[in-house]
């Protein structure tokens, strides 16, 4: 019990002296777009996108501006707190790098809304809590939880699976 | 070219590209997975889609930027820019296309693909690139396989594989015209994309040229047919047709038309006129199972070629109906099975030799770790020879010696392994097979005897094996990003066993009366082994390239003074060493570019002062192209190409030398 203490402390010493999250960037969020655009069943044009509120939700919704466009689809982004996601309506979450402790909170909303869930927190989309995890740095990397897209209800086109790494 | 740039290969595409980018019916919309992948992505390699980066071959993406910028007025034009791609221009308007060496006369060791259907032309495994119907203009990528992948693909794809990929009737919008003048050289090309309504998109191009001959071809046709040189001619017609069923299922159809006037030889020079048809009918389904492909196409070919003693009338049709389904079961597991059937038949006027083939193929691809990928791909061909009708008079074999057949099976195994995030490796190993022709397995032709009482045929072999290569290869992949670029290097090996010429026996079948029977046979085998290096840059506007290409080819082949016609000596007809180099700049509207190629010294058959079937001396030479290019406005685009710029004549390979060429081209979109 001692040594899960002093291990735990260690962990938020070293959490809380750590630089900032990564900032998810205007390249990842232009991967993102994209990606959507091989969601099977998502409307086209104008896709209002739900930004999980707190840690680097400013700066993606800064970097996202009026709106990305990619694939057919533009994702214009709102602001949205975790409590307030499953109200939203939102078939388009984006979930900001620091979220960790809510994951599986923003799991549950997006299941109940069947909503796609993007990051570029790998670890959401490895934990099954993600749908899909983006890295636009320093290769174009896409990673699609099979367990998560199958509970929210997201299908992508075969070739798109074949493409890309499912988890 | 793409792999100068993947990144700006891969914008270029996404530029092609209609605003949607959902799941194409067809399963693999190009444009839309280069734009989200930032680099081109390809199907030849393992059947199923992948990003070039990817492939556990090695592989060329040359997109429609590349084609562009190369200044080239023809396929093989924009091929020659890669350094481990032989190019042997024997007349002006024929060309034959090998990779890594090997290359010959007609040359039967390459698999050349429009859109998936078969261009090559089935009665000598060649291609006649004039008569492929497509326009460099609707060209969406030029993919470039080195080393066999007939496990993929089945026969002929020995020495590598070009598949082209034309933009979609239904994705994208592509129209176009363009004007070409030069010295002795006219063409023209149209192209068409239009949707009639929301789910049905059509595809209209046509094209031609108008050549004269070069000096070179006077000289041989005078020789070989006591005439003076044909000028070589080309139109092509392609209509295709695509219907989208349901977001998920699209019915395609496809028609084409082509004839090609020009000299070549199989052996001596003769003037060819190829008339070709084409009609395919394909299916392609995402379904719950993965993605669903079928396809029935037929190819027909009506040849009249024009030798020294007789006009030959060849009529060939082939029939292929092929289905596949591409499947992820697992998150790390891509499968691929596939079944084909193929019926190749040839008319010589008096009787039908025909084969028929079945095959079974499958591939597993395997994402062992996430920097660990495993393929292994497998198929299985039987085919079966056959000849109904009849014979020539006194001919000495009779149909019965034509039911013969052979089972063989093909593999590819690869293995792509990324060490950093900046370097991968690749390791590939393959078993792949040639069929032989059908004019190989089946000619019948009397031809002048010697002397007086005698009867001589040109005849092909039916107990002819098949050509089996094996190529092991090892690549290494390492990207550049301070330059925007990558270098590439490979190494590799390769056995290539029972290769075939014609004219190799000489039979006495009867003595009394005399009937002598030269034909096709097995000449032994050659390995080869080689090393490949590139390395490709940006720096701001201006984009740059270099390539080297090392080969030692080693024969152990009947001589070739044994052979009767078209004798193959690859020893020394493949150049040890090939270099290119090429840099181009692109302003906001202008641009322009310069290329080089060398070209190591070679021994050629078909020297004008040696005669056609003896080898004589080439040497190294070089051939340097330049291209300038003005976007006179938003629709309207001036192009001058100079090709083979430092010497009026240049002998490379094959009969005549090639010469200077200067085309000014306009382009314009609407």
């Amino acid at each position: 019990m001692k040594s899960r203490f002093v291990a735990a402390t260690l962990a938020a010493l070293m959490l809380a002296s750590a630089p900032a999250q990564a900032e998810t960037s205007a390249r990842d969020l232009q991967v993102m777009a994209r990606a959507v655009g091989f969601v099977e069943g998502l409307p086209r044009g104008n896709v209002t996108v739900a930004v999980v509120d707190g840690p680097g939700a400013d700066a993606i919704v800064a970097a996202m501006g009026a709106g990305v466009a990619g694939g057919g689809v533009t994702l214009v982004p709102r602001k949205v707190a975790v409590g307030a996601l499953a109200g939203s309506g939102a078939r388009v979450i984006i979930v900001p790098e620091g979220h960790g402790g809510s994951h599986a909170a923003i799991a549950g909303a997006a299941r109940s809304l069947r909503a796609i869930t993007l990051s570029t927190d790998m670890a959401c989309v490895n934990s099954g809590n993600c749908v899909v995890g983006v890295a636009a740095e320093p290769r174009v990397e896409i990673v699609v939880s099979r367990a998560a897209s199958a509970a929210n209800g997201i299908a992508f086109g075969q070739a798109f699976r074949v493409m890309i790494r499912e988890v | 070219m793409s792999n100068i740039n993947l990144r700006l290969a891969a914008v270029t595409l996404a530029g092609v590209a209609s605003i949607s980018g959902q799941a194409a019916a067809d399963n693999v919309d190009r444009a839309a997975f280069a734009e989200l992948f930032n680099e081109p992505v390809t199907t030849s390699a393992t059947g199923a889609p992948q990003r070039a980066t990817e492939a556990p071959v090695n592989m060329t993406i040359l997109t429609q930027d590349d084609i562009r910028a190369s200044g080239a007025s023809d396929i093989p034009g924009v091929l020659e820019r890669l350094a481990n791609v032989d190019v042997m221009r024997s007349f002006r308007g024929a060309a034959d296309v090998s990779i890594r060496g090997y290359n010959a006369q007609s040359s039967p060791r390459l698999l050349v693909l429009v859109n998936g259907r078969q261009v090559y032309l089935d009665h000598y495994g060649m291609t006649n690139w004039d008569a492929i119907p497509v326009q460099l203009g609707e060209i969406l990528q030029i993919e470039v396989v080195s080393g066999p992948n007939t496990a993929l693909f089945g026969f002929n794809a020995v020495a590598g594989v070009v598949n082209i990929i034309t933009v979609d009737a239904l994705r994208d919008d592509v129209d176009e015209a363009s004007v070409s003048v030069g010295a002795g050289y006219t063409a023209g090309s149209a192209i068409m994309t239009t949707r009639l309504g929301q789910d049905l998109g059509v595809r209209l191009s046509i094209g031609g040229f108008d050549a004269d001959a070069w000096e070179g071809d006077d000289v041989a046709a005078q020789t070989a047919l006591g005439t003076d040189a044909f000028d070589p001619n080309a139109r092509t017609v392609a209509l295709n047709a695509a219907y989208a069923l349901s977001e998920k299922t699209r019915l395609e159809f496809e028609t084409t038309w082509a004839n090609s006037e020009r000299m070549e030889r199989y052996g001596d020079p003769m003037v060819s006129d190829y008339e070709t048809n084409s009609f395919k009918v394909g299916l392609f389904s995402d379904t719950s199972l993965g993605m669903f492909n079928a396809q029935v196409y037929s190819n027909t070919l009506d040849l009249v070629m024009q030798t020294a003693f007789a006009p030959l009338t060849i009529d060939n049709s082939i029939t292929v109906a092929s289905a596949s389904l591409i499947a992820k079961p697992a998150p790390a597991h891509t499968l691929r099975i596939a079944g084909e059937y193929r019926l190749n038949e040839y008319d010589d006027g008096l009787g039908t030799t025909s084969y028929n083939v079945h095959a079974l193929s499958g591939m597993w691809n395997w994402q062992a770790s996430p920097a660990l990928a495993l393929t292994a791909a497998t198929r299985y061909d039987s085919l079966e020879l056959q000849r109904e009708g009849a014979s020539p008079t006194n001919f000495p074999l009779t149909n019965d010696a034509y039911s013969t057949d052979f089972n063989e099976w093909s593999l590819n195994l690869g293995a792509v392994y990324k060490v950093s995030e900046q370097d991968s490796l690749r390791f590939s190993a393959a078993r792949g097979i040639g069929s032989p022709s059908l004019l190989e397995f089946g000619f019948q032709l009397q031809v002048p005897p010697p002397a007086p009482g005698m009867t001589v045929f040109y005849m092909g072999n039916p107990d002819l094996a098949p050509a089996v290569v094996y190529n092991v290869e090892f690549g290494w992949d390492h990207n550049l990003p301070s330059i925007e670029g990558r270098f590439r290097a490979a190494v590799f090996w390769q056995l290539n066993e029972d290769l075939r010429a014609l004219g190799v026996t000489s039979t006495v079948y009867s003595a009394v009366p005399m009937i002598i029977g030269s034909g096709g046979g097995n000449v032994g085998e050659s390995e080869m082994h080689g090393v490949e290096f590139g390395v490709e840059g940006r720096s701001g506007d201006i984009h740059w390239d270099a390539q080297y290409s090392w080969r030692s080819v080693e024969d152990d082949m009947i001589p070739a003074a044994a052979v009767a016609t078209a004798p193959l000596a690859f020893e020394t007809t493949s150049p040890e060493h090939v270099a290119t180099a090429g840099v181009r700049w692109v302003g906001e509207r202008f641009e322009l570019g310069a290329d080089a190629r060398y070209t190591s010294e070679t021994m050629q058959f078909g020297v004008a002062s040696a005669g056609f079937d003896t080898l004589a001396p080439v040497d190294a030479y070089v051939q340097v192209n330049a291209q300038a290019a003005w976007r006179a406005s938003e629709t309207v685009r001036v192009e001058l190409s100079g090709r083979n710029l430092l010497d009026a004549e240049t002998q490379t390979v094959g009969i005549s030398p090639n010469e200077r060429s200067v085309v000014l081209t306009l382009r314009t979109s609407f």
